[in-house]
């Protein structure tokens, strides 16, 4: 066991599709909400549940506007979102700990 | 409360999930491979007749035949890309993507334009020109995306140019190279890049 206290991990990031959503997010900064429910392959309404918790806490910004004709959802990841997930990996690297 | 489920195995299992996701973010930028698989097809057109226009099977006239091939290029991605949203801002590997591949296209097109209404057009100097920018693109892909092999597509177009570089004279057979090179280097990758992104793109 490591010395990390688990009470430190952020709840909001630590589900398997939120973290799954943050993590594409991360490299790719930006995607649709399509492309997001291919990604993950999850449903619409699990993925749009899981975003709008995401929302709520200012980790992702989610903007719909209209491409041609066709409504599009974009998901960006906020500053506030990027130190939060890095906050989540280091804590998930303590957790480890140096063996792996 | 779910941190209390946190163990070693569970952390370890996230960070390959991690892992996993943001690797795929950053492939999303092989979108673009049906840009190359379009003019992977019609430059390897283009190469060809122009080869035939050399070795007289064509009326020779390069304007005649590079004037419909880049209408067709540009006619298909206009076709293909109509009404879809062009790169944000906001997403640095794509915006590198898009960008250095813009480069590529308007760098050749001012040298082609200017030089043919000039009278200084050169078959070498495109060349060169071309395989430099259209290495360096895919240098920029393969560093942004992290996806390797297209640095083995980066260096055939480096060695395409080397090769062209040394070579004295441009003669009808480098126009059947460049034809046979811009379907292996660059309608190919297209393929494989469509095959890496994610659907819905």
């Amino acid at each position: 066991m490591t010395d990390y206290d688990y009470r430190n991990i952020d709840d909001v990031i630590h589900s398997r599709v939120r973290l799954a959503i943050m993590s594409y997010l991360m490299t790719a900064k930006e995607a649709d909400f399509t492309e997001l429910k291919t990604a993950l392959k999850v449903s619409d309404g699990n993925l749009s549940t899981h975003l709008t918790k995401l929302e709520g806490t200012g980790y992702v910004t989610q903007e719909k506007k209209f491409v041609g004709k066709k409504p599009q959802t974009s998901v960006q990841m906020t500053p506030e979102g990027e130190a939060a997930f890095k906050a989540y990996l280091e804590g998930l690297a303590a957790m480890i700990g140096p063996q792996q | 409360m779910a941190q209390e489920n946190l163990t070693q195995e569970s952390a370890a299992s996230d960070l390959a999930l991690i892992r996993e996701m943001m690797e795929a973010g950053k492939r999303r930028v092989a979108f673009n491979g049906t840009h190359l698989i379009i003019w992977g097809g019609v430059l390897m057109v283009g190469f060809f007749a122009q080869f035939l226009a050399v070795v007289g099977r064509l009326p020779d006239t390069v304007l005649g035949i590079w004037g419909p091939v880049l209408a067709v290029g540009w006619g298909l991605e206009f076709f293909l890309f109509r009404g879809k949203a062009g790169p944000s801002e906001k997403n640095l590997p794509i915006l590198a993507h898009a960008t250095s591949w813009l480069a590529v296209g308007l760098g050749t097109m001012i040298y082609f334009g200017i030089s043919l209404a000039f009278g200084t057009f050169e078959p070498k100097a495109i060349t060169l020109i071309s395989t430099a920018l259209i290495g360096s693109a895919f240098f920029v892909t393969a560093a942004m995306t992290g996806v390797k092999w297209l640095n083995v597509v980066t260096a055939g177009w480096w060695g395409l140019m080397a090769y062209v570089a040394h070579q004295a004279t441009f003669d009808a057979e480098m126009l059947l190279v460049m034809a046979v090179a811009t379907g292996l280097l660059l309608s190919l990758p297209g393929f494989l890049m469509r095959r890496l992104a994610p659907a819905g793109e």
